[in-house]
């Protein structure tokens, strides 16, 4: 009886609250503290040059046809409103990392602490564990020592307002291999394009199979925006340009090999002619899988690791690469940096890097380094020795 | 000969410090805490001590510390809740979609996902009290099936709440982050629940045995339902919490939060097979967590040496103030 | 007693797994019959093997009415440590075994020592040397592990004899010993017993501390043997997977109806459990279902499993009482 009369107050409650929920009113707007897309963002031919000059040589790699570029807003930031005269000790930059959790994230940090060590500047780091919950507190912690300017490599969307009240305190912010929401007044994106990877990716695939046929789509981590982003990107393109390919599965596997292994085994019955996947955690699981039920493996597409080119250096498989380099940590110190002195800088930075095919696997091959490093790497041999990553 | 007997008991208790009655008392966390905050002062006084530091350390504790009090009444009852961490995704992410940037519905959804929450809590507190499944397998099945609730709805992040809320979450007086009102509110709720209610005294007699609870005439079953209400409740405000920090809804805001609340209770001397802890206890944990957090970055501490750090003090802190008579 | 009755209901409460099995199985058929194709099928098998070497363990624990959190960073240890010792090379594969042996022997000793003289929770200290260890593994490498797998582990993780997995059969053998230790040896006995009642135990002249840690030890054991199965199954040092087999081989024990109060439970029941799991996991995958139906069933098939144990159980008591 008891239980009943519980569930009639709180079935009651929630009726009336949607209810009133329901009635009208108007929405607030989002964009009142966005820094870079309101006044002080100047269209410019150089920043738009800069941002197509990743897609050009994504398509000359990946011999595509003329891509699409979807319209993104591309301005510069004028930046006065952020500069600050250099202390003698150095610029303070707080840098919101994901935190030592895989090779990327070290090579990341490692690259963007070198840097600081190289420019003068005085690091500020916050590890989130891998956790964006845990990210929330980070950025406002470092916020609170009062940085100059704040590198945050986003972990999720949760830390949008976090970042919002680090720029209201007058900390500029650079989101960094990864997008933050607009609202949160972030001054400049440094990141490699979530939209090229999926479309570069998507082209090359559907290219492989002459736009027609069925594939299966693997991305890492659900929820996670450098998962959820570059899918996002793939599927519009798969809906607009080729309707004549069919996604049969997707599916989520963490970044872990393991785990792709298991579910590309589980896909290797529906004959596939084509695997779209974020990352070469996934062709290498891919590989693995096709390999050991005796089928040819199918295209498939990822980012750039080692550990994919040496599984498969004697072997016959079609892919397409298009790293994410950890090392971009440093391209988001050096806009940040810009950013105090004032120079005008892009609000959208995309990172350049060579996206390449099973056709140039040679030349990226790092046979005496460990699997866990991204190619190509732009840290320097003593760097990677220090990290264990090369002898 | 009775005497003697007594007579070199009370001697043998004597010299020895009891830790298990400190422990569960719930001093015992405290301690350590304040040990934390000596060495911290002594270390970098200048630092620590600042309004915004300590803002931060309060700011910290606000999400944990709310799911850890909610969480603390259930294992008052000897039952546990492996779902509060999806819960809090759940409920935060309803939370921004249904609010979706309109001032007139902030309050009716704050109270609509609030009510979700107790919804949750009444399933669970059904499902064990009345069906008599294990807490343990309740609560780890409602962790998977909220959390793809969750996922079914979006994978990214969508919705928005609005600009009053998403300021009283991130906005300070001083040291004094507004957000934690919502956590002194709670703690004051639960207390008043728990000490000065027939609700409270019957979450302890549950606990502590509950068929000698049942045969004294303690109604077990609506005492489950309620412990589980509360704990879903303050989850929901949690997610809540979650959401405006945010200012979107996140799929995936809450992970991992019940591992931490339940560490939290445990260390602040609550024990898991129920009947025996204290508010103060969880209280402390979750400072000592909020603590650890924020010193992690105020110290600049190697960041590969961060789990290490935590395991320590996690095992430190069980191994030296639980109490051995909880097997 | 009705020993008849009592009999029947006991066959009861074996055979409620059973049916969560075939009903699971059933529905898989109608809704995907290529789940059981050959290469589905062989992957069912190496989920069933890999899940199942970690229930084993878990079964162990929670017989003692414990529960092992720690099982995943053993996983990840164990991996690691091969990496790093043999960087690649088949000759250094024994020794290295033997230090992951060692390295996961003493996380079962921590967990034991956390337990039994500390009188830690077991959810408590298990979650704590789950954080240490994950944490020591991150101070070592840095965040990147060294070295590489050699491929003699390939034998143990990916080969097929007679078209079954390795794995399986590993985890067969395993199932058939300890269901024997724990059903006809007096260790069984003196396992099952420190579970339903430590004090009496006690009395009884069992060294119930001995019982606890050895079951805490074999079950990092089983987790590092877990570990070579993965390590080999892909050939690389896999940091992702801990976590996930932390749940996933409670959850199957506690789906074959194992207890987690202690002293209540069989392998058999744990062998339907994984059984039951390792089938879920892989048609969830061939459903196509997006990542939330697929958390959502699996949550719902727990509940389901353990309501339909429930019902058999409460038939037993009746039949008792």
């Amino acid at each position: 009886m008891f239980s009943r009369r519980v569930w009639f107050v709180l079935g009651l409650g929630l009726l009336s609250a949607l209810v009133l929920a329901a009635c009208g009113g108007s929405k607030e707007g989002t964009e009142e503290t966005a820094t870079a897309s309101g006044g002080g963002c100047k269209p410019s031919k150089s920043v738009e040059t800069a941002y197509d000059k990743a897609w050009e040589q994504g398509e000359q790699a990946l011999e595509l046809t003329k891509l699409e570029i979807p319209k993104t807003e591309l301005c510069e930031v004028d930046t006065s409103k952020w500069q600050k005269e250099e202390p003698s000790g150095g610029y303070k930059i707080a840098f919101a990392a994901q935190g030592p959790t895989n090779s990327w994230a070290a090579e990341n940090e490692e690259a963007f602490k070198t840097k600081a060590g190289e420019l003068g500047v005085e690091e500020l780091y916050a590890s989130a564990d891998g956790d964006a919950t845990k990210q929330v507190d980070n950025i406002q912690q470092l916020a609170s020592q009062e940085p100059d300017a704040m590198v945050v490599v986003p972990m999720g969307s949760s830390i949008t307002g976090q970042v919002k009240a680090a720029t209201a305190q007058g900390i500029p912010v650079v989101a960094c291999a990864g997008t933050i929401a607009p609202s949160s007044g972030v001054v400049s994106t440094v990141t490699r394009s979530y939209e090229l990877q999926g479309r570069l990716w998507a082209e090359w695939i559907a290219k492989q199979i002459d736009g027609k046929g069925r594939i299966a789509m693997i991305s890492g981590i659900a929820g996670v925006p450098t998962a959820e982003y570059p899918k996002k990107a793939a599927e519009e393109l798969f809906a607009e340009k080729y309707p004549e390919i069919e996604i049969v599965s997707k599916q989520y596997d963490d970044w872990s090999p393991t785990k792709a292994k298991t579910v590309a085994a589980s896909l290797v019955s529906k004959n596939l002619d084509a695997i779209w996947s974020d990352s070469s955690f996934t062709a290498l699981g891919v590989y693995e899988a096709y390999k050991e039920a005796g089928r040819p493996v199918p295209p498939v597409t990822g980012d750039a690791s080692n550990a994919y080119l040496k599984a498969i250096q004697n072997a016959d498989v079609k892919f397409a690469l298009s790293p994410f380099p950890p090392e971009m940590s440093t391209q988001c110190l050096e806009t940040a940096i810009s950013i105090l002195k004032g120079e005008p800088v892009p609000n959208f930075v995309n990172v350049e890097a060579p996206a390449f095919t099973d056709k140039e696997k040679e030349k990226y091959l790092r046979p005496e380094c460990s699997e866990n490093l991204w190619i190509p790497t732009k840290l320097s041999d003593e760097e990677l020795k220090s990290l264990k990553l090369c002898e | 000969m009775s005497t003697a007997v007594a007579t070199t008991a009370r001697a043998r208790q004597r010299p020895r410090l009891d830790f298990s009655r400190v422990a569960r008392s719930g001093l015992a966390t405290w301690i350590v805490v304040a040990a934390l905050v000596l060495g911290l002062t002594v270390h970098d006084a200048s630092g620590f001590w600042t309004t915004g530091n300590i803002a931060n350390v309060l700011t910290a504790m606000v999400v944990l510390g709310l799911v850890s009090v909610g969480q603390n009444v259930v294992v008052l009852t000897g039952g546990i809740d492996l779902s509060v961490g999806s819960a809090a995704t759940l409920t935060g992410l309803l939370a921004a979609i249904m609010i979706d940037g309109y001032p007139e519905r902030a309050i009716p959804v704050v109270i609509a996902v609030l009510a979700i929450g107790a919804l949750i809590g009444v399933g669970h507190g059904l499902l064990i009290a009345r069906v008599k499944l294990p807490p343990f397998v309740v609560t780890l099945a409602t962790f998977f099936i909220l959390q793809g609730v969750a996922f079914m709805i979006t994978s990214s992040p969508t919705g928005q709440v609005t600009k009053n809320l998403s300021n009283f979450a991130l906005e300070k007086t001083g040291f004094f982050p507004h957000a934690f009102i919502v956590l002194i509110v709670a703690v004051a709720l639960v207390a008043f629940l728990l000490y000065r209610t027939a609700l409270g005294r019957n979450v302890y007699a549950v606990g502590g045995d509950s068929e000698a609870a049942r045969s004294n005439g303690v109604p077990v079953t609506s005492t489950l339902v309620w412990a589980y209400v509360v704990c879903g409740l303050l989850a929901a405000a949690a997610g809540i919490m979650l959401a405006a920090r945010a200012t979107i809804g996140s799929p995936t805001a809450g992970q991992g939060l019940e591992l931490s609340a339940i560490a939290a209770v445990v260390i602040g001397g609550s024990s898991l097979m129920g009947g025996r802890g204290t508010l103060v206890g969880t209280v402390g944990g979750v400072l000592l967590f909020a603590l650890i957090e924020t010193s992690f970055t105020l110290l600049q501490i190697e960041a590969t040496l961060n789990d290490l750090i935590r395991g320590l003090v996690i095992i430190a802190a069980a191994a030296i103030f639980v109490s051995k008579d909880d097997r | 007693m009705n020993r008849a009755g009592a009999l029947a209901s006991d066959f009861g409460a074996r055979v409620a797994p059973l049916a969560g099995l075939v009903i699971v199985l059933i529905a898989a058929a109608i809704t995907s019959p290529s789940l059981f194709e050959s290469s589905n099928l062989r992957l069912i098998l190496f989920q069933i093997g890999l899940i199942g070497i970690t229930a084993l363990g878990q079964t162990l624990v929670l017989l003692v009415a414990g529960i092992d959190l720690s099982v995943g960073a053993v996983i990840g240890l164990t991996a690691v440590i091969v990496a790093a010792h043999t960087d690649g090379s088949d000759g250094a594969l024994p020794v290295a075994i033997l230090l992951a042996a060692a390295a996961g022997a003493g996380v079962g000793l921590l967990n034991a020592l956390l337990v039994i003289v500390r009188g830690v929770p077991p959810f408590v200290a298990t979650f704590a040397s789950f954080v240490l260890v994950e944490g020591v593994i991150t101070a070592v490498t840095r965040g990147a592990p060294s070295g590489s797998i050699p491929s003699g582990l390939h034998t143990l993780g990916a080969d097929r004899v007679a078209g079954i997995p390795v794995p399986l059969l590993v985890f067969a053998v395993l199932a058939l010993v300890v269901g024997v230790i724990l059903a006809r040896t007096s260790a069984g006995r003196r396992l099952y017993a420190t579970g339903l009642n430590p004090r009496a135990a006690a009395m009884s002249g069992i060294r119930t501390p001995l019982v606890v840690a050895s079951a805490y030890v074999a079950c990092a054991l089983f987790a590092v043997l877990a570990g070579l199965v993965d390590a080999g199954y892909i050939g690389y040092v896999d940091a992702q997977l801990s976590r996930e087999l932390n749940l996933e081989s409670i959850a199957a024990a506690v789906i074959g109806g194992v207890a987690l109060t202690g002293g209540e439970g069989t392998v058999g029941q744990t062998v339907c459990g994984v059984l039951l799991l390792a089938v879920l996991l892989v048609w969830m995958v061939e459903l196509g279902t997006g990542v939330g139906g697929q958390l959502a069933v699996e949550g719902a098939v727990i509940l389901g499993a353990v309501w339909l144990q429930r019902q058999t159980l409460s038939q037993k008591r009746s039949v008792k009482g």
